[in-house]
């Protein structure tokens, strides 16, 4: 993406987001494919954050087919979806908080923590990032043997981490002073706007799809929607951060019972008549995918709405009457990745 | 998979139906958290008022549905709320049928800032014109793009097939 800037001399006048440099017209390829294959695509919009984009495309297919997951299926594919959620936080305070922030420990805490989570990703689904795990009807391989104990280990060191990652960056006062105050969203403009996810949340309006809305099995765990009232560019860190220790509260919740039983069940390999849409609370916000079915083996519409085209809409709002300077700081905190607007 | 006649999707239902009046053919409960409001393009913006009142504070989504064989286009636009407990879980699907030939449509930007880009995307992919929109300017697609709208099942991709 590039953005065009009017300025008068260092005060910017107005921001115009020119997006599409990464358009791969995955909705259209999307009805020429059948539902499986389309799975591998769909997906890759957000490489970071793949599972929740594939499950969020799975769920309405399972919706139309009216095919139950198994527990322990919704099971591992929550137990998934928060691992990557915290990789995909620690990549995003990586390149867009530390990067451009110009701090460079960030990034290499970032990264480094985050090669531990790729890792569990690998043992589980076989892939480091871009899993094309969950299928419709369930996921394709059962839990390895020592991944429980592995994912506890790494959460205790990453939970030890985390402090690290605060002492050095979050709290950082360098880094609070550059990030405090700038680029505010108010909540009355985050709900005009339509904004989602992290960004939504800094701007005090707690809401979260995990809990308004549960999907798999978030709605038996105890967690709090990390939310703040200011809506400056450091807030919309914090929720990252906060998030990042409950989801590890959340994968000790469901590492400790683990239901028995069957992983998928059979689906048929057809998308039935009708329309149906599915919602996914993932790193980046709110993703919809409306799938409408006509009775054969190919989608025949599938829309994709994904967190960073809704926070899209923050961007010109926020660059206003800022100053040149502060840009880095605005972009960065709206964690916003290209690919995931363009599709 | 239409909800049962007690359950809180049909509650709202009938609340929406008490909004509405006459202004829609069409209020029903898909799905658990799915309502449907199917209205006519004459009314679509006074309809777009009401469910914003409603409480229906944001876009989802807004998405073309090209269907040549029934010989129409339909606009969706998926509603939600922040700011009322009660709906949010709930997706309002507002849907309007258009003709094939030049669609167009008022643009309910105005009442939702959220479907901005959404409309641009629609007006690109599909070729709904929408009226009184604020910057109806391609979004995705390259500036010398002169082929057909490239979501309607009139494009064929030799590739593709």
């Amino acid at each position: 993406m590039r953005i065009k800037l009017k300025t008068d001399g260092d005060i910017i006048v107005e921001a115009t987001p020119d997006i599409g440099y990464v358009h791969r017209g995955c909705e259209k390829i999307a009805e020429s494919r059948n539902i499986i294959k389309n799975i591998p695509m769909l997906e890759r919009p957000n490489i970071a954050d793949s599972s929740h984009l594939n499950w969020s495309y799975i769920a309405p297919i399972e919706k139309l087919q009216r095919v139950e997951v198994p527990e322990r299926g919704l099971h591992i594919r929550t137990m998934l979806c928060e691992i990557n959620r915290i990789a995909s936080h620690l990549y995003g305070m990586a390149i867009m908080g530390g990067i451009f922030s110009g701090h460079t420990t960030m990034y290499m805490f970032g990264f480094g923590d985050r090669e531990l989570l790729l890792d569990l990703h690998e043992m589980l689904t076989g892939a480091r990032m871009t899993f094309s795990f969950f299928v419709p009807g369930g996921v394709r391989r059962d839990l390895p043997k020592g991944f429980v104990e592995k994912l506890a280990q790494t959460l205790d060191y990453i939970e030890r981490h985390l402090s690290a990652i605060d002492r050095v960056f979050v709290s950082n006062p360098l880094f609070v002073e550059r990030a405090r105050g700038v680029g505010i969203l108010s909540k009355d403009d985050a709900i005009k706007l339509g904004v989602v996810g992290p960004v939504l949340r800094a701007s005090g309006v707690a809401c979260d799809v995990r809990r308004d809305a549960p999907y798999g099995v978030y709605d038996r765990v105890d967690f709090e929607v990390p939310s703040f009232k200011e809506g400056d560019s450091l807030s919309r860190w914090l929720v990252r951060f906060e998030e990042m220790k409950q989801s590890i509260s959340i994968l000790r919740q469901l590492m400790r019972d683990i239901p028995k039983g069957p992983i998928a069940r059979k689906s048929p390999l057809i998308v039935p008549r009708g329309e149906a849409i599915g919602r996914v609370e993932s790193s980046r916000g709110e993703i919809n995918h409306y799938v409408v079915g006509d009775g054969g083996d190919k989608p025949f519409r599938v829309k994709m709405s994904t967190g960073s085209f809704k926070n899209l809409a923050a961007l010109p709002f926020l660059l206003k009457g800022v100053r040149i300077g502060d840009m880095p700081i605005i972009y960065g905190s709206l964690d916003y990745w290209p690919v995931e607007a363009d599709r | 998979m239409s909800a049962t006649p007690s359950s809180p999707e049909q509650d709202i239902v009938v609340a929406i139906k008490e909004q509405l009046g006459s202004a829609v053919e069409n209020v029903t409960a898909l799905d658990k958290g799915r309502i449907s409001v199917i209205a006519r393009k004459e009314v679509a913006r006074d309809v777009a008022v009401l469910l914003q009142r409603f409480g229906l504070d944001h876009t989802l989504a807004v998405s073309g549905v090209d269907h040549p064989w029934e010989n129409h286009l339909d606009v969706v636009y998926f509603l939600s709320s922040y700011s009322h407990d009660n709906l949010k879980h709930v997706v309002v699907l507002l849907k309007i049928h258009l003709e094939r030939e030049n669609p167009s449509l008022p643009s309910l930007t105005p009442i939702w800032e959220s479907a901005n880009l959404f409309e641009r995307e629609t007006y690109e992919m599909f070729g709904v014109n929408f009226e009184g929109h604020p910057n109806l300017q391609k979004l995705l697609l390259q500036d010398n793009w002169d082929g057909p709208p490239p979501l309607k099942k009139d494009l064929k991709i030799p590739e593709l097939a």
